[in-house]
């Protein structure tokens, strides 16, 4: 991957967690690129880390938590290295972030409107006058009704939907570099949820913005990513282009977990799903060797003693594994 | 095929109190005039968005909420008004699986004694048969019964929600209301907990209402599908007739909106318009008209009925005729 034209790029991220029952190794060496105008899906269970790591690209991790390792390259410069001041600057202007649930990220005493104006006064050099401009539009171009009406009106006034809407129009407002959106749609019922992933293409096409789309459901990603990786208890087990992931998936939990979701291609149903055994591992309790042995079909003496590394098994295709899993084009 | 359940016009409106005297100002519709039969042995979902009612109408069916108006047959049996005294005995065979497997355990019972309560409650067997059919039932349900004696806070989501179904089917009961079982799980957790379904079904004999809003799942185990929009029954039929040609606008818009696994999955998505209208102040006429592509004059004067178009094929639409002849068009 050329890297003049990434816009983001995370070397061996390591974020852990300083707790009284132990260290937790949240993202432990967690590495990905984002070009510009590109969409990294970043998939996983709960407790897989994918939050922290977007939370350490923002710097917002707090204690007990500590970003111990690793880069973070945005626009050439290491994130990692900024001051708290600079940071500031960043957040919010060149990368925006979107969560689930918007009410928590809204503030609840202060119009729609308002909120959006100050994120744009904070940082761009417009009048308040333009500030308010600029926010009409911005709720017109995320497809709010009535968004002089809207502008007055308090979080709680609006739908989850249009919440959500509200709060990409404050994430694009600056016109950031990167978008990272947390499970932006999770909460959102399945119509509401397909507004708001053709409202994200849409606005990812006409400003060219890269986005960092993180999910636990392998659908959405699907639909939404270029290139996806897969994270198992703080590392990536899997990473390559959508296509490679779906169709020729080499991780055995990637494997898994593609098979065991019931989804509408299925052709048998109210059979016994493929589930894949066990839970995850308690954090404080982790697997020796790889972290997925204990549930994996295929592991072996070397699976229980060593971690393996990711792999570039095919050109752009790295997965994490001693025993990759060898799916025919048919059986997918 | 016998009908185990039968519900004829169910109705649940619930007072919006305001004023001095919190008198009801207005009534949420939670469920207008809804009728469904669940055969025996079969899995029916209820499927809907967020307010369609589809968790008012589980609870009513069980009489957790009494029903405003309507009548609910089971087992032949009208018990829409018996007294709750005749009524308890009858709640042995009709049970229920809460979708929060950290809200509904008691904290303070270890897990024997919270799958015990039922027995104890319906006074079934002496206190040894009780213990023995415990452990019994943990076998079952694929929980250790070592576990005995430890709390909920000690087990995971999944083991939880195998608990609370060890506690709906301790009483051996012929039907159970499974209120989103599995969405409050992990992706890989929630295939082992739908095979439990599956295989205590053909075990038990058990009847099914499933209330979800993941359509994949209901697509994979449900024999027929009722799909609820605003308070309303908009379809039901069989779960295989409904993915493939689904007749009711609102059906083939949700169904579109699904997101698929496949990168190159060519999808038509129906976008539906705005938001979800208020249960309070519903829509006259079609509930669904305000989002309706194909809305016509019609559909705000006159409410269209539920009928079978087709062997058991109900749809509620002014422009689905016997038949299945489809007359809709596009009003622009």
């Amino acid at each position: 991957m050329e890297k003049n034209d990434s816009i983001l790029e995370v070397r061996d991220l390591k974020t852990h967690f300083f707790t009284d029952d132990g260290v937790v190794e949240a993202v432990d060496g967690v590495s990905f690129t984002i070009k510009r105008g590109e969409v990294l899906g970043l998939v996983g269970e709960s407790g897989c880390g994918k939050s922290v790591a977007s939370l350490s690209i923002m710097r917002l991790i707090d204690k007990p938590g500590k970003i111990v390792g690793g880069e973070v390259i945005f626009k050439g410069e290491n994130l990692l290295k900024k001051t708290e001041e600079e940071m500031r600057k960043i957040r919010g202007s060149e990368i925006a972030m979107i969560f689930q649930e918007p009410m928590t990220s809204l503030n609840p005493v202060f119009t729609i409107g308002n909120q959006i104006i100050e994120a744009i006064l904070l940082h761009q050099d417009l009048s308040e006058e333009e500030a308010e401009k600029r926010t009409i539009e911005l709720l017109n171009l995320v497809g709010i009704p009535e968004p002089e009406r809207r502008f007055a009106q308090y979080p709680h006034e609006l739908s989850g939907g249009m919440r959500q809407r509200a709060m990409i129009a404050m994430a694009i407002s600056c016109n950031p570099d990167l978008l990272i959106s947390d499970e932006a749609t999770t909460a959102l019922d399945v119509t509401i949820q397909a507004q708001i992933l053709e409202l994200m293409k849409d606005l990812q096409k006409k400003i060219g913005m890269a986005v960092l789309f993180i999910t636990h459901d392998l659908a959405l990603v699907a639909e939404m990513a270029n290139n996806i990786a897969v994270t198992y208890t703080g590392k990536i087990v899997e990473y390559s282009d959508a296509r490679s992931v779906f169709k020729n998936p080499k991780h055995p939990y990637t494997y898994g977990l593609l098979r065991s979701v019931p989804n509408l291609l299925s052709e048998e149903t109210k059979v016994e799903l493929p589930a894949i055994e066990g839970m995850v591992p308690s954090p404080y309790r982790m697997p020796q060797g790889c972290h997925f042995n204990p549930r994996c079909p295929f592991a072996t003496e070397i699976c229980r003693k060593e971690v393996p590394e990711l792999n570039e098994l095919e050109p752009h295709h790295l997965v994490r594994c001693f025993h990759p899993v060898e799916v025919s084009k048919e059986a997918v | 095929m016998k009908k185990l359940i039968d519900i004829q016009n169910l109705t649940k409106f619930f007072p919006v109190l305001g004023g001095v005297f919190s008198r009801p100002v207005g009534w949420v519709k939670a469920v207008d005039d809804v009728s469904f039969h669940i055969y025996e042995g079969e899995t029916f979902s209820l499927v809907g968005e967020t307010g369609s009612g589809k968790t008012t109408t589980g609870k009513t069916v069980l009489r957790l909420i009494e029903p405003t108006k309507g009548k609910i047959i089971f087992d032949g049996k009208d018990v829409t008004s018996i007294p709750l005294s005749e009524m308890r005995p009858l709640r042995r065979s009709m049970q229920i699986i809460f979708q929060d497997p950290y809200g509904s355990l008691n904290p303070r019972l270890p897990i024997g004694e919270i799958i015990r309560e039922p027995l104890l409650v319906h006074k079934v067997g002496t206190k040894k048969e009780q213990e023995e059919r415990v452990v019994e039932i943990m076998k079952l349900v694929g929980l250790s019964p070592e576990y005995l004696h430890r709390y909920p806070h000690e087990f995971s989501g999944g083991q939880r929600q195998r608990i609370g179904i060890a506690r709906a089917v301790a009483l051996n009961p012929k039907f159970i209301v499974a209120d989103e079982p599995v969405s409050a799980l992990d992706a890989s957790i929630q295939a082992q907990v739908l095979n439990l379904l599956l295989e205590l079904q053909q075990k038990l004999a058990l009847t099914y209402l499933l209330i979800a809003h993941n359509l994949a799942v209901v697509r994979h185990v449900s024999d027929r599908v009722g799909v609820m929009y605003l308070g309303k029954l908009f379809e039901v039929t069989d779960t295989k007739e409904l993915f493939d040609s689904p007749l009711h606008p609102y059906t083939q818009a949700l169904l579109s909106a699904i997101p698929v696994p496949d990168p190159d999955a060519k999808k038509v998505r129906i976008l539906l318009q705005g938001d979800l209208p208020s249960p309070i102040n519903p829509p006259s006429g079609c509930r669904f008209r305000t989002r309706c592509r194909y809305a016509k004059d019609i559909c705000a004067e006159k409410e269209p009925p539920l009928i079978d178009v087709d062997c058991e094929h109900y749809v509620a639409c002014h422009f689905v005729k016997k038949g299945k002849k489809v007359e809709y068009t596009h009003s622009l």
